[in-house]
């Protein structure tokens, strides 16, 4: 028998494997809050279970990017590309998002051709978008606007909000190459990273999916353009 | 008036999650939605017998199924078996996103799947989703239903012309059908269409699928290997790839990749058989019983149980005990003894399988040392063979063939051989890979000028030197069909039928050269036995 009992623990994958329960818990939880909001009728309360379920999807697109950065890292984060309707993809961000949007009185322009179609993951570009959504949701003043359309061949996708835009660092990222993002920093330090790797996992021809951060957008606020091949 | 809240009203659903909570959470939110028809099953099982007999319209399953099956399994199975309706939603439901699961995903194609953690809203906007396309495609899917592939293709064509949202899913399906109709230059001119605009794997895997149908193995190779540069865990092009290697007669590269994609995905016991082939050709033994064992245990409950299966372990084991494996030889007998104890409960009515289980309790007991019994043993098999009315089935065939080798010297054992092997076809059936690849051209050639009667003669041959090759075995099959249409038909035809029907069955359940085969073996068969009826008659 080989006996090692100083075999080292992949930690890794103890934090993968205990992420991955947390992700069951929360599920449940939001799901909870979910049946409550729907029955709810004080608009304070209505308010409160709005913030409560925003804080818990944060959560769990933050769970949902450490297991995908989990994968990066072993070399086995699955790409699953097919045609997919973005007004379907955008459609279920908002849908998802709905109670806080309500709640805090966003307007929400969804300025997206019904009929058009593009190669994507839509589970990874969901979450990749989604947590841009949930970032312009608490920093824009009152609208957002999703965009998107074919620009040379590429599928160009925006979130822009009225909200006072990125601060200048941010902005910088635009140029740093991967290593060098700054992951403490808290708006979206994690969730750059994990949209950078998502688009630039994306690829047709040669090509390769990219991410732009801009100010002074339609609303005059912030932009985000995730743009794929 | 149907519209988008009342449309769930009329239909019935099906929830299986082995999660007592979890199933009812989920029938609280369809009950949201105004459904009310709602099944619920705990296990693959209770959700195959359910919608076996139902064939509810909304099937909502959870990937994690527990220890004994997968929600994939399941499809796999209900499609298996084509109980699964084309127009019946499947929606999956995944608590991760895990690389088999995807691939496999991949291969059985859900409408859906759907991430935990979701809320109704997200359920209630997916299903829509799906439920507009099932509705708008609704023609298509029933004539997917009735696998009238012309007309499903005409269907898509309408709704082509119409531009509607889902003219890239009515191109896939319309390749698709043109490859289970045979007309692998059709489906390539979609392939190539789509493949200008973006390299989009299902329709390179298609396009390398037409290749491997035409018989371009290299090319096909080539195309394979662009999909698996950019998707290394693309299981279906590391298949296609085994298959046109294998074709081409490059056993040791075909070994190496089906070992790298059962590293990736061990849920197909096809696979596993495959790669029991392989290693046996290697002497791998351990990797071959370890193949076998997975084999078994993923068919066990399931249509597509083999006594093959059960057979060839049991002849890799003896292999081992044999061999100097260390501990793996000296567990062999008592795994072996378990084995065909299982065998005799399992397979309790098949009698050849019972046959071939006597002859290896002889090559147990020669291996064992206990060189009498075995000779006893085999006289008694001797004796019950000739007692046997019916032909040989394959495996008794392969188990004589592998008792004669591995004990020459038992007594009684050069009797058995002699008196049922030797002259047997199975004998003359050893293959020769370039003679079939010039017989498979030559035949090709002849059918595109018509002359399908020196084609047949040419496939006939091509197929005798590569038994195991599907795309001879189907041009084989398409040459006697038109013979049948001349009234030109052979009397070897119900023999070579059967022996066409031995070589699909390396097919993995998603080839759409299944269904080819089906239309071109029911077409055959019955008119052989037409002709058999006929002859009786006279």
């Amino acid at each position: 028998m080989d006996n090692q009992p100083n075999q080292a623990i992949d930690f890794s994958s103890v934090l993968a494997s205990a992420v991955h329960d947390m992700k069951n818990s929360l599920c449940m939880l939001i799901q909870s809050i979910d049946t409550l909001s729907v029955n709810q009728q004080d608009p304070e309360q209505a308010k409160e279970l709005a913030s409560i379920h925003y804080e818990a999807s944060r959560l769990n697109t933050n769970l949902l990017q450490m297991l995908s950065l989990y994968r990066v890292e072993k070399d086995q984060l699955p790409l699953f590309v097919e045609e997919h309707h973005i007004y379907d993809l955008v459609e279920e961000l908002v849908e998802k998002n709905r109670f806080y949007a309500q709640s805090k009185a966003i307007d929400i322009d969804v300025c997206v051709d019904e009929d058009l179609e593009w190669f994507v993951d839509a589970n990874l570009v969901g979450n990749l978008l989604n947590d841009v959504f949930v970032n312009a949701l608490r920093y824009t003043k009152d609208k957002i606007r999703f965009d998107a359309k074919i620009i040379d061949e590429r599928l160009h996708i925006s979130i822009s909000d009225n909200g006072n835009g990125y601060p200048q660092h941010m902005l910088n990222s635009n140029e740093l190459p991967m290593q060098e993002l700054d992951l403490g920093n808290n708006r979206t330090g994690l969730g750059l990273f994990f949209a950078r790797i998502i688009a630039s996992a994306h690829t047709n021809k040669s090509r390769s999916g990219e991410i732009k951060l801009a100010n002074n957008g339609q609303l005059g606020g912030s932009v985000f353009t995730l743009i794929l091949p | 008036m149907e519209n988008r809240l009342n449309r769930y009203v009329n239909q019935t659903f099906l929830i299986v999650d082995d999660f007592m909570e979890f199933r009812h959470s989920l029938k609280r939110m369809i009950e949201g939605m105004g459904g009310h028809e709602i099944d619920l099953a705990a296990s693959g099982d209770e959700a195959v017998e359910s919608y076996g007999k139902k064939h509810q319209d909304i099937v909502l399953i959870d990937y994690n199924l527990g220890e004994s099956s997968n929600g994939l399994q399941v499809l796999e199975e209900l499609r298996y078996k084509e109980i699964l309706r084309h127009d019946s939603i499947v929606i999956l439901i995944t608590g991760e996103t895990s690389m088999e699961m995807i691939q496999s995903a991949i291969d059985v194609n859900p409408d859906d799947c759907l991430p935990k953690p979701f809320t109704k809203a997200t359920l209630k906007t997916r299903l829509d989703r799906a439920y507009e396309k099932k509705q708008a495609m609704k023609l298509v899917f029933q004539a997917l239903n009735d696998k009238d592939y012309l007309k499903a293709i005409s269907c898509c064509d309408y709704l082509i012309s119409k531009k509607s949202k889902y003219t890239i899913a009515c191109h896939r399906i319309k390749a698709d059908c043109y490859l289970r109709l045979g007309q692998p230059a059709d489906a390539m001119a979609i392939y190539d269409v789509i493949l200008e605009r973006r390299e989009i794997s299902w329709a390179l895997l298609g396009r390398a699928r037409c290749k491997i149908h035409s018989s371009m193995y290299v090319e096909a190779i080539a195309d394979l290997d662009r999909i698996i540069d950019v998707q290394k865990f693309s299981v279906d092009a590391y298949d296609q790839k085994v298959e046109a290697l294998l074709a081409i007669g490059d056993y040791e590269n075909a070994y190496k990749v089906l070992q790298a994609t059962v590293s990736i995905s061990n849920n197909s016991a096809v696979r596993q058989r495959k790669l029991a082939q392989l290693a046996i050709r290697y002497h791998h033994y351990e990797t071959a019983s370890a193949a076998l064992r997975k084999a078994i245990s993923l068919s066990k409950h399931s249509s597509a149980k083999k006594p093959e299966d059960y057979l060839n372990l049991a002849q890799v084991l003896s292999m081992i005990q044999g061999g100097n494996l260390g501990a793996a030889s000296r567990r062999a007998p008592s795994e072996l003894s378990r084995l065909l104890s299982q065998m005799h409960n399992e397979f309790a009515h098949n009698i050849q399988l019972g046959l071939a289980c006597d002859i290896h309790a002889a090559v147990f007991l020669y291996m064992s040392k206990k060189t009498k019994e075995a000779s006893i043993k085999i006289k008694q098999a001797h004796l019950k063979l000739e007692d046997l009315p019916d032909e040989f089935k394959p495996f008794l065939l392969d188990e004589i063939k592998f008792a004669h080798r591995v004990c020459p010297d038992l007594d009684g054992i050069t009797a058995l051989y002699d008196d049922f092997y030797a002259n047997t076809k199975a004998k003359e059936q050893e293959s020769d890979l370039e003679k079939a690849s010039a017989y498979n051209n030559q035949g090709m050639n002849k059918f595109r000028d018509r002359d399908y009667d020196s084609a047949y003669k040419a496939f006939r041959s091509a197929h005798q030197n590569a038994p195991e090759n599907v795309n001879i075995a189907l041009n084989l099959m398409q040459a006697m069909t038109k013979l049948i249409g001349r009234g030109k038909d052979q009397p070897d035809f119900s023999e070579l039928l059967e022996s066409c029907a031995r070589a699909m069955q390396s097919l993995a359940n998603n080839d759409q050269r299944k269904s080819h085969f089906k239309l071109l073996f029911n077409h055959i068969r019955s008119h052989v036995v037409g002709r058999k009826v006929q002859q009786r008659q006279d």
